[in-house]
């Protein structure tokens, strides 16, 4: 079998170097390859993956022998999920990007370089790549908002890399925590969660406070969501794609994994829930006194990790696969979402629903956009939020009974409130904002790409949830 | 082919300690820069590569009854010479009075010779009284301003030198040759007592050498005030040095009492982390930011000898190499823009826009000390941490963690001050001190995507002194 | 899945619609045709089909997720009432959407309507009626706010919208509960096993949210608002096919419902409903509104029928609403094009051009009145018989019948006091009302008379729910007394144009009181306003605290650097001290 995801790793890896010899001109061009070359190897695999009833792709390279690190990658399916919604993203961010057009150089070299952390983190079969990629990750999007963002972006880029690097010391924590605890040591993370039933029990405690805590500021969760809002904020417009889009996957992710290895976690569980509730509903309650269009989706964001952490905790199947599908519908959504605002804020040069007025007069297409996205994230039928909320409450359900259902209404505050803004901003045109600017063909193709792959994950799910068929 | 080098080596230090005289010589006679700069490039390079070749192929000799190159020496003098390469580029480029300045600093590379490869403790006394005195008077050489420093380092230094030789006193009973011998340890009780006394003076003693709280208040002002290419030797190689002294005198000679040392090396690395860390979040001078940096740094290496297995001394021998080649780099750098009268970070704003090398380098750099992959700085933190959980020490582990995560908080003030936008003329591109920069950058980035040599290298090393592979017999 | 077919043609026709900006002519055909096309597949799907057909839409790893159709009789008729409405409704909109730039829109929007509800009405399983469900909401969200530059419409939307999402909202959560409990989604198979005693909640649910759906109290405000969109949603969405999907599903879940004992609920709610309904339609002065709480009032009779457990009766009365509802609502339509959409007017005096219509509007007056022999007194009768053997509903329902009539006649009767040089030219526009809206009315009014037949083979076709209660003649003659004496006091005291609203205050603020409902929902919305801006501050305030901690850690630095204070005999007196506390400690540890 080719190793298919070294492939997947050299390609941006090339690409970033590319950029760097040939200069802004071809920056955006060689970005745009990079990130579909991405798309189409993970389609690849999705193929032979299906045709195969199954995923199963492994690569292990020799590395540091004396630490027994091995350069050791693997894709399953949930990780193929995650690779498949991060590729769509980062193309749909290349291609429609900024509509400003400027540091072209910069945002596409800061681009492919995630690129490279999210599928290093997603594919990788040891928790010591896991962090390597994190950590890059996390430093890409630092200077993505630190250099390319607006007014108050030296803050809001501290604020963030302060948490992130926050998060990330404690994932390092708790991962040499676990490589010394189980008996042979290892970061091989199938052998961890073969042996984590062997780590003494105040140290397995003691890992999953300090990865929950870890995760949970990348999700993130209150109380430990006070960066994203400014984040996003100040983010561009790709920015916020990848932010919202894929780097708080990398904490749901391994939150997932967090709960699929450490068996102390099923006691945490409940816990984990009802912080998660209590997020989800603290943060529509907040959502609901903003009036600029971008902090309400950030905290939006927080919402949907608030109920996909419900659904991880719910530690059964349909629970699982429903909190990677809704992984998968929100990342596509949010970023629709975002960049749908970047437009408006680009056409109308305002973001405040104060004073925005009926969008849909001067700039159509984008408002559509903006409502198929919003409508996505509430969960409407065919689309893949419906999927993701049918299986994620079916799974909270089945473990919690009524009280794992009552986090759906916190979709109907949020639900109130984006037609609110629709209806406010969008779709009243008795006066209308004036546009400034138009934005190109572009961001029409960033548009139908994601609400295309929205459309696609919920009219014909058994795409992806067949691989995970017995 | 171990039997042509076990025996070309003798003659080619020999060929080298000539060619060290000769240009010595030279250099006072002739007063030509270039040609001094020259002969000691070469000869660092030399010794460098020399040692590294041995290293590789695990030689180990004896010279003179009285230097043993054995792993760990090899391992320090590989380090030291490439360090004095760069420092010795950084003076010719900046220095006023290069040939003096260069003459004194053959007489500190001696002392480093003399503590890595030494074989018992009066060597290493004499050693450290070399460097120290050397290095205060090259930080005279700068001039008027540089006096405060220099006069303050003598003077702790000696402070400090005091108080190893009473160390050195109390245990001479026990240890009339002062070898690096280990102490057995049921000795009677007044001698216990006295061990620990001089374990804790020997402590004191080296804690001032090698910056940790709270014998450490010397050196921002030290850093601050001496010429920067001094200040990258004390950061860079000094510091090292003493560290190298550190574990000999520890590792080989206290080997008995580790549990106790370990104890005291705790408190002094998390006090030491603590110190520097904190501080360095509210300094707006960068000079200063960066010697409060280094002290961090030197608190994150106390992690490994504080863990006092093997593993730990591997991981601070790694750490070692790796800050040495960082805060040379960054050192170079900041020597650049200070000679252009930039030292605040306020003087930095637009960085990224006046000169791109300079930001980048420094950036990279940066981040390395900060411990982000996959940079070598994250990989010696890494193996730090390991090593500490690894003894069960898994506070020390805590509070390193949470110290790396409060020290990206200033360096990512600094790169923001850098990449903001304000428009300022260029500043032209100082090829030396770059390339000083860049040489460094490179190592930390190759050897951070493949760290295995530096590791094995490392290994070696540790296991040389802490499995007693090296001890002469007492004669 | 022969049944899914039907939605095919709409589909298509949508998807034209949306692509084809350009051409805004021959989309409201291909519209026209695709409904057509859809007619005479459920014609033939209806009949050919077997009853119920699963395939699995996905895996997760070993269940199967499925999507059931089902050609019950049941879902028939809605499916059948659905798609001969389309049609009529399509050709309405030809003639009342006069507009190039909003036909593309406008027939997208239907077009996804009508798939989405003929998919609701072949659903056979949770899941699949959950999916139609949704778009439902959507899609009447569109549609009400249609017209963007209208004041009321985006308000309207909103409000329907926000009812919508907690409907939506409850039947998920309710359709997670029954999985858990049943654990499979198939309405056949949940009816007949055995009931879970814990089913109630989620049924409950279920109940709470087609009550949203269908305007029921407290639910009921948001259908007079969406009377701001289109006349001819109005007559599609709003009267015939959407808000009745709320009842629907009772019906279908009927048997669940009677076991668990949730009859009652449905009965009292049905009939608090009617009563909201007449009030309002009593004292409310603009058309459309009136019809739209008549529809409040049809569906609440629907609710009775079915608290009654008489299945038979409610779909009876549903299968008739449709038409004389929609008929009424297009002619209003037509009234107000005639008349540059003004809501009041005096459709009576509107000479010789608008005499079909003014005839084909008095035999939707008369069906709503219950008047034998047309359609509307079979359907109300019925739901009388039902209420048969429960004296204090029927009394309550005869009293709702005379309501009925009285409303429904001023509906006709009561004109707007308007100038006389205007009056003069009412005539002549009534002349202008195009073809294409005329002739679905036309169409209706013969269904309206017509049903009638099918309503006496209604029972036998529907035998497998229960039995329809036998009209009694006593009965009979109870209502049409009623019935007509409303229409007798109408005649009276609306004939001249007098008394548009109570004279006396009181009667007035309880019968138009539709202001309370909408004053509750403010005081929600305004507490969960409250509930935001302190969770907002709470917020803020959180923030600071983070932000003080950390303003403590820089401060404590601050302190800290001032230990080196550049004194060197200071630095040499801590070396000393240091050492000292080093000794200290370990003499203190090692004793």
């Amino acid at each position: 079998m080719m190793p298919i995801i070294i492939w997947m790793l050299s390609v941006p890896l090339a690409a970033l170097a590319l950029i760097f010899l040939l200069g802004h001109d071809f920056s955006r061009k060689i970005a745009t390859a990079s990130t579909f070359l991405g798309l189409m190897l993970t389609l690849f695999v999705l193929v032979v993956s299906i045709a195969d009833h199954g995923v199963n792709v492994a690569e292990a390279y020799p590395y540091i022998g004396s630490l027994m690190i091995s350069l050791s990658f693997r894709i399953n399916a949930v990780s193929l999920v995650l690779l498949l919604m991060s590729s769509i993203v980062l193309l749909a961010a290349v291609i429609a990007g900024n509509p400003e057009n400027e540091r072209q150089k910069l945002s596409c070299a800061l681009i492919v370089l995630f690129q490279i952390a999210s599928v290093g983190l997603f594919t990788s079969a040891n928790l010591f790549f896991f962090f390597v990629f994190w950590d890059v990750g996390v430093i890409a999007m630092f200077f993505m908002i630190n250099i390319l963002g607006s007014a108050n972006r030296k803050n809001a880029s501290m604020n963030f890399l302060v948490y992130e690097v926050f998060a990330s010391a404690l994932l390092l924590l708790g991962i040499l925590l676990l490589y010394f605890y189980t008996p042979l040591h290892s970061f091989d993370m199938q052998y961890i969660i073969a042996n984590a039933s062997r780590i003494p029990q105040p140290t397995q405690e003691l890992i999953f406070l300090v990865l929950f805590l870890a995760f949970m500021t990348n999700m993130p969760l209150f109380p430990m969501h006070f960066w994203l809002p400014d984040a996003h904020t100040e983010a561009s417009t790709q920015g916020s794609m990848i932010l919202s889009g894929v780097l708080t996957k990398f904490g749901a992710f391994g939150m997932l994994m967090l709960f699929a290895m450490l068996p102390i976690a099923s006691k945490y569980a409940p816990y984990a829930v009802v912080l998660a509730a209590v997020s989800a509903f603290y943060s529509v309650f907040v959502l609901m006194k903003q009036t600029d269009i971008k902090r309400i989706v950030a905290y939006s964001t927080v919402v949907e990790m608030g109920i996909i952490m419900i659904g991880i905790g719910s530690l059964n199947s349909f629970g699982t696969y429903g909190a990677v599908y809704a992984m998968l519908a929100q990342g596509l959504g949010v970023s629709l979402m975002f960049l749908s605002v970047g437009c408006l804020k680009y056409t109308f040069g305002e973001r405040d629903i104060k004073v925005l007025r009926g969008t849909v007069v001067e700039s159509e297409f984008t408002t559509y956009a903006f409502i198929a996205a919003a409508v996505a994230n509430l969960g409407l039928p065919l689309t893949a939020g419906f999927v993701a909320d049918i299986l994620m409450f079916m799974g909270s359900v089945q473990t919690f009974g009524l009280y794992g259902a009552l986090p759906l209404i916190a979709m109907i505050l949020l639900g109130a409130y984006l037609y609110f803004v629709i209806n406010k901003s969008m779709l009243s045109s008795r006066e209308h904002s004036a546009a400034v600017n138009f934005v190109g063909d572009d961001q029409h193709i960033g548009y139908l790409i994601l609400m295309a792959a929205l459309f696609l994950f919920g009219i014909m799910p058994f795409i992806i949830l067949n691989l995970a068929r017995l | 082919m171990a039997g042509i080098i076990a025996t070309g080596i003798p003659n080619a230090i020999f060929a080298l300690m000539a060619l060290l005289v000769a240009s010595a010589i030279t250099s006072v006679l002739k007063k030509s820069r270039n040609t001094q700069f020259l002969f000691s490039t070469v000869l660092f390079a030399m010794v460098s590569g020399l040692a590294l070749v041995m290293l590789s192929t695990g030689t180990s000799f004896v010279l003179l009854g009285s230097l043993n190159f054995y792993p760990f020496s090899l391992f320090f003098m590989m380090l030291l010479s490439a360090g004095m390469m760069l420092v010795n580029t950084l003076s010719y480029r900046y220095s006023n009075d290069y040939t003096s300045l260069s003459l004194l600093a053959s007489f500190a590379f001696v002392g480093m010779i003399m503590v890595s490869a030494s074989i018992s403790m009066l060597a290493i006394f004499l050693g450290l009284e070399l460097i120290s005195v050397s290095t205060s008077f090259m930080i005279m050489l700068g001039g008027k301003r540089n006096m405060e420093a220099a006069v303050k380092l003598f003077l702790l230094s000696s402070l400090s030198m005091a108080a190893f030789s009473f160390a050195l006193a109390l245990i001479f009973p026990y240890n009339p040759g002062m070898m690096l011998n280990p102490f057995i340890q049921n000795i009677n009780v007044g001698g216990s007592y006295l061990v620990t006394l001089a374990m804790l003076l020997f402590a004191a003693a080296m804690a001032f050498e090698t910056a940790l709280f709270p014998f450490n208040l010397w050196v921002p002002d030290v850093y601050q005030g001496s010429p920067g290419n001094v200040t990258a030797m004390l950061a860079g190689i000094n510091k090292k040095v003493a560290f190298a002294a550190f574990m000999l005198i520890f590792f080989l000679v206290f080997a008995a009492y580790r549990s106790m040392f370990s104890a005291i090396f705790l408190v002094l690395s998390i006090a030491t982390m603590l110190f520097g860390n904190l501080i360095a979040l509210v300094q707006e001078d960068v000079k200063r930011l960066f010697a409060y940096s280094s002290i961090a740094q030197a608190g994150y290496i106390m992690i490994g000898m504080a863990a006092a297995t093997q593993f730990g001394v591997e991981a601070s021998l790694f750490q070692i190499f790796a800050h040495s080649f960082m805060i040379i780099g960054a050192f170079s750098i900041i020597l650049w823009l200070e000679s252009l009268n930039l030292r605040t970070i306020n003087d930095y704003t637009g960085l990224g826009g006046r000169n791109r090398y300079a930001a980048a380098t420094l950036t990279i750099l940066m981040l390395s000390m900060a411990g982000i992959p996959p940079l070598l700085g994250f990989y010696g933190k890494f193996l730090l941490f390991s090593s500490a959980i690894d003894a069960n020490l898994i506070v020390l582990a805590m509070f390193g963690v949470v110290n790396s995560f409060i020290s990206i908080y200033y360096y990512a003030k600094v790169i923001s001050a850098m990449y903001t936008k304000k428009p300022s003329e260029k500043i032209k591109t100082e090829k030396l001190a770059l390339a000083v920069a860049l040489i460094a950058v490179i190592v930390i980035m190759v050897l951070g995507l493949y760290p295995q040599p530096l590791i094995a290298a490392a290994t070696e090393a540790a296991k040389s002194i802490t499995s007693f592979t090296a001890i002469l017999p007492v004669p | 899945m022969l049944a899914l077919f039907v939605v095919m043609p709409l589909i298509i026709a949508a998807f034209i619609a949306l692509l084809g900006n350009e051409l805004p002519e021959p989309i409201k055909y291909i519209a026209l045709v695709a409904s057509l096309i859809s007619l005479a597949l459920v014609l033939v799907v209806g009949f050919n089909a077997a009853s119920s057909q699963s395939t699995t839409w996905f895996y997760l790893i070993w269940y199967q997720f499925q999507i059931t159709t089902s050609t019950a009789p049941l879902n028939m008729l809605l499916l059948l009432i659905v798609a001969v409405m389309t049609p009529l409704v399509i050709t309405y909109s030809i003639g009342f959407m006069r507009v190039p730039s909003e036909q593309s829109r406008y027939y997208f929007e239907t077009c996804i309507f009508a798939a989405a509800m003929m998919l609701f009405a072949i659903a056979g399983d949770f899941i699949t009626m959950l999916m139609g469900w949704g778009l439902l909401s959507l899609a009447s969200y569109l549609l009400i706010g249609f017209w963007h530059g209208k004041d009321g419409a985006s308000s309207a939307a909103r409000k329907a919208v926000t009812v919508a999402l907690i409907g939506d909202v409850l039947m998920m959560i309710a359709v997670v509960m029954v999985w858990d409990l049943y654990h499979t989604f198939s309405f056949a198979a949940i009816i007949s096993a055995p009931a879970a005693p814990a089913a109630w909640l989620p049924l409950l649910f279920v109940l709470i949210a087609a009550f949203a759906k269908s305007a029921q109290f407290p639910f009921n405000e948001w259908l007079p608002d969406a009377m701001e969109g289109p006349t001819p949603t109005s007559a599609f969405l709003h009267s015939s096919t959407m808000v009745k999907a709320g009842v629907f599903v009772v019906a279908v879940l009927l048997p669940l419902f009677a076991k668990l004992h949730l009859l009652n609920v449905i009965l009292f709610v049905g009939i608090v409903t009617t009563i909201i309904g007449v009030t309002n339609a009593l004292t409310e002065t603009r058309i459309k509104r009136i019809l739209a709480y008549s529809t409040i009032e049809d569906l609440g009779l629907m609710f009775i029928a079915l608290g009654l457990n008489a299945v038979v009766a409610a779909m009876m009365l549903f299968v008739v609403q449709t038409f004389y509802k929609s008929l009424l609502f297009m002619s209003a339509g037509a009234i107000m094009k005639a008349n540059d959409d003004e809501d009041r007017i005096d459709l009576v005096q509107s000479g010789a051009a608008g005499k079909p219509l003014l005839i084909a509007t008095v035999i939707g007056v008369l069906s709503i009145a219950g008047i034998f022999p047309l359609s509307g007194f079979f359907g109300k009768a019925s739901v009388y018989a039902s209420a048969a053997t429960d004296m204090p509903v029927y009394l309550v329902l005869l009293a709702v019948g005379f309501a009925s009539s009285v409303y429904i006649f001023r509906w006709l009767l009561l004109p707007l006091k308007k100038p006389a040089a205007q009056q003069s030219r009412k005539t002549a526009n009534f002349s202008f009302i195009p073809m294409q809206m005329l002739l679905p009315i036309y169409v209706l009014a013969a269904l309206v008379v017509g049903a009638s037949l099918a309503c006496l083979r209604l029972p036998s076709y529907l035998s497998a729910y229960g039995q329809a209660a036998p009209l009694s003649l006593i009965g009979i003659a109870a209502e049409t007394i009623v019935a007509v004496l409303g229409i007798a006091v109408a005649y009276v005291y609306f004939k001249r144009g007098a008394k548009k609203t109570f004279a006396n205050r009181l009667a007035q603020e309880l019968f138009y009181n539709g202001v309370f409902v909408n004053a509750f929902y403010a005081s929600v919305a305004g507490l969960v306003v409250a509930a935001s801006s302190a969770v907002d501050a709470l917020d803020y305030e959180l923030y600071r605290f983070v932000k003080m901690l950390a303003g403590a850690v820089l401060g404590f630095a601050e302190m800290l650097r001032h230990v080196e204070n550049g004194q060197a005999n200071s630095y040499m007196l801590v070396f000393l001290l240091g050492i000292l506390a080093m000794v200290i400690i370990f003499a203190v540890v090692m004793l």
